[in-house]
């Protein structure tokens, strides 16, 4: 009874690694089934649905009219707040609930966490713009029957690709800055500043000095978007869009992304 | 030795209570000594004085007018947007950060500890307020010294009304914090309030019946009337009106949610 134990060794390597798919899958329900994500989600579906009921009553009262994208851009107003949001959260969460410990135990490479975490806020992006798409039709159908007037679709998918590509945008850099800050806090207060202090600063900047003005739209990733909210891109807004877009989304992600991987897990 | 163990008492009953002005400074310590809040406060700070610095540079270099006042509203909207935050981070921090069971085992009275809480959120107001008047100061004096004229020009009446609606909203913050105990929701959701609200109400107010309530429901039109015109008897009723919405309602009920929440 003197011989020493044996080290047990606990052989995985007959273990499959978890498909990407179920990582997708629980990231998604992540998001739509803690008390932070739920109530997220339904307050972006309650102001969605309010601004369209009170858009939908103020053209048919004030006899306007609407085309499509208009009723668009009224969903976009919440939905362009409040998805961020949730993108933020996605990453944040992990961190201040404290289960980053068990999520990177069960799958240790943390690039296909972050890859599965991305790839379900981009399901969500998805999703929004399907139901956005289908209750903006309502109502512009709702608009025609009760005004009687015709009714204007427009280039309707063209739209349609814009208003992902904005979610999607929204969403990401959300995600972006959440993964930056690893703070739920930090991460969603920056994020409301950069939406709606910086554009602020850059107008004034703008209209003060002349360079300026004509530099704005290559910086300021909030201008540069604004020709897609409106459906009026054409030319070299795109290029802007890229330019700017990089300095606000892809230079915080890969950054982010740097950090998660290095980042002290407790 | 058979006899039952004497049950030991704390007689407490000579024990000073904490005095009032002492939570208060612990209160402004949360609020300066955390990580959280000393980045939230150097950030406003500092995204003031850069708007400022920019507003004074900029317009002397191109030969323009500027007055005192110009630069004090300059650094007040940018404090005015993260000023709220430091209001929530103070309730909804004891609950996310856990300190609630230290603190009101320290001071079990809880409305105590609240309205230490909420002097210390206004002293912070008066604090930004101040910062903004020498902030404004310096960067007027640094326009002169660049070549601008010196106009110390300042609206008295702007001023009441900057003091009036910062420390308004950092105690609508306050409210929101104490309605929600939890940060990020509490954050949201004041920004929604502040950014969201105004764009719904002005659309609402094309349908006419909506118009004529609209000012009685709108709290942050009903404070802009502050820094303009002449404050009619109804204006300063619509404030009343829409103040009681958007500030006493959520403050009550989110103080009787306090005096009864968990705290684990």
């Amino acid at each position: 009874m003197s011989v020493s134990s044996a080290p047990t060794t606990l052989d995985v390597s007959q273990t499959a690694s978890i498909p990407f798919g179920r990582l997708v899958r629980v990231e998604l329900r992540k998001l739509a089934d803690t008390r932070a994500g739920r109530w997220l989600l339904i307050a972006i579906a309650a102001l969605t649905l309010l601004v369209l009921v009170i858009q939908l009553a103020v053209v048919l009262g004030q006899d306007l009219h609407p085309k499509y994208i208009d009723f668009l851009q009224g969903m976009n107003t919440p939905m362009g707040v409040l998805l961020p949001v949730l993108g933020v959260l996605s990453v944040t969460s992990e961190w201040s609930q404290r289960t980053a410990m068990v999520t990177f135990t069960l799958e240790p490479s943390r690039v296909r966490v972050i890859a599965a975490k991305f790839v379900s806020i981009l399901i969500i992006s998805v999703l929004a713009l399907v139901i956005g798409v289908i209750l903006g039709a309502l109502a512009n159908v709702l608009y025609g029957a009760f005004s009687g007037n015709t009714v204007v679709w427009g280039s309707a998918g063209k739209f349609a690709v814009y208003y992902l590509l904005l979610y999607v945008f929204g969403m990401a850099t959300g995600f972006a800055f959440g993964a930056l800050f690893l703070n739920s806090p930090a991460g969603i207060v920056i994020y409301f500043v950069y939406s709606f202090v910086l554009p602020t600063i850059f107008g004034i900047a703008a209209a003060l000095m002349n360079w300026f003005e004509s530099l704005q739209p290559w910086i300021d990733f909030n201008f540069s978007q604004s020709p897609l909210i409106d459906g009026t891109i054409a030319g070299n807004d795109w290029a802007k869009l890229v330019v700017s877009g990089v300095i606000w989304l892809v230079v915080p992600l890969v950054v982010g992304v740097w950090r998660i991987r290095r980042a002290e897990v407790k | 030795m058979s006899a039952a163990a004497v049950p030991v008492t704390l007689d407490v009953t000579d024990t000073a209570p904490i005095p009032f002005g002492r939570l208060v400074l612990v209160e402004l310590r949360k609020a300066f000594d955390t990580r959280s809040g000393r980045w939230l406060i150097g950030v406003t700070a500092g995204l003031a004085l850069v708007a400022d610095l920019l507003i004074a540079i900029v317009l002397a270099v191109q030969d323009e007018k500027l007055q005192y006042g110009d630069l004090v509203a300059g650094a007040a909207f940018t404090c005015s947007v993260l000023l709220p935050i430091v209001g929530i981070m103070l309730v909804t921090s004891e609950w996310s950060q856990r300190t609630a069971m230290t603190t009101f085992t320290l001071e079990p009275r809880r409305m105590r500890v609240i309205s230490a809480k909420l002097l210390a959120g206004v002293l912070l107001t008066a604090f930004i307020i101040a910062f903004a008047l020498v902030v404004g100061l310096l960067c007027n004096l640094l326009y002169g010294v660049l070549g601008g004229s010196l106009d110390w020009h300042f609206g008295w009446r702007g001023f009441g009304a900057f003091i009036a609606t910062q420390t308004m909203t950092m105690i609508g913050g306050f409210a929101l914090a104490c309605l929600l105990l939890n940060t990020p929701a509490a954050i949201v959701g004041y920004f929604v309030y502040k950014w969201m609200l105004p764009v719904i109400f002005a659309f609402g107010s094309l349908m006419a019946w909506f118009e004529k309530i609209s000012p009685w429901l709108d709290f942050q039109s009903a404070q802009g009337y502050l820094y303009e015109d002449p404050m009619t008897a109804e204006r300063w009723g619509q404030l009343a009106v829409s103040g009681f919405i958007w500030l006493v309602v959520p403050f009550v009920i989110g103080i009787w949610r306090i005096r009864r929440a968990e705290v684990k």
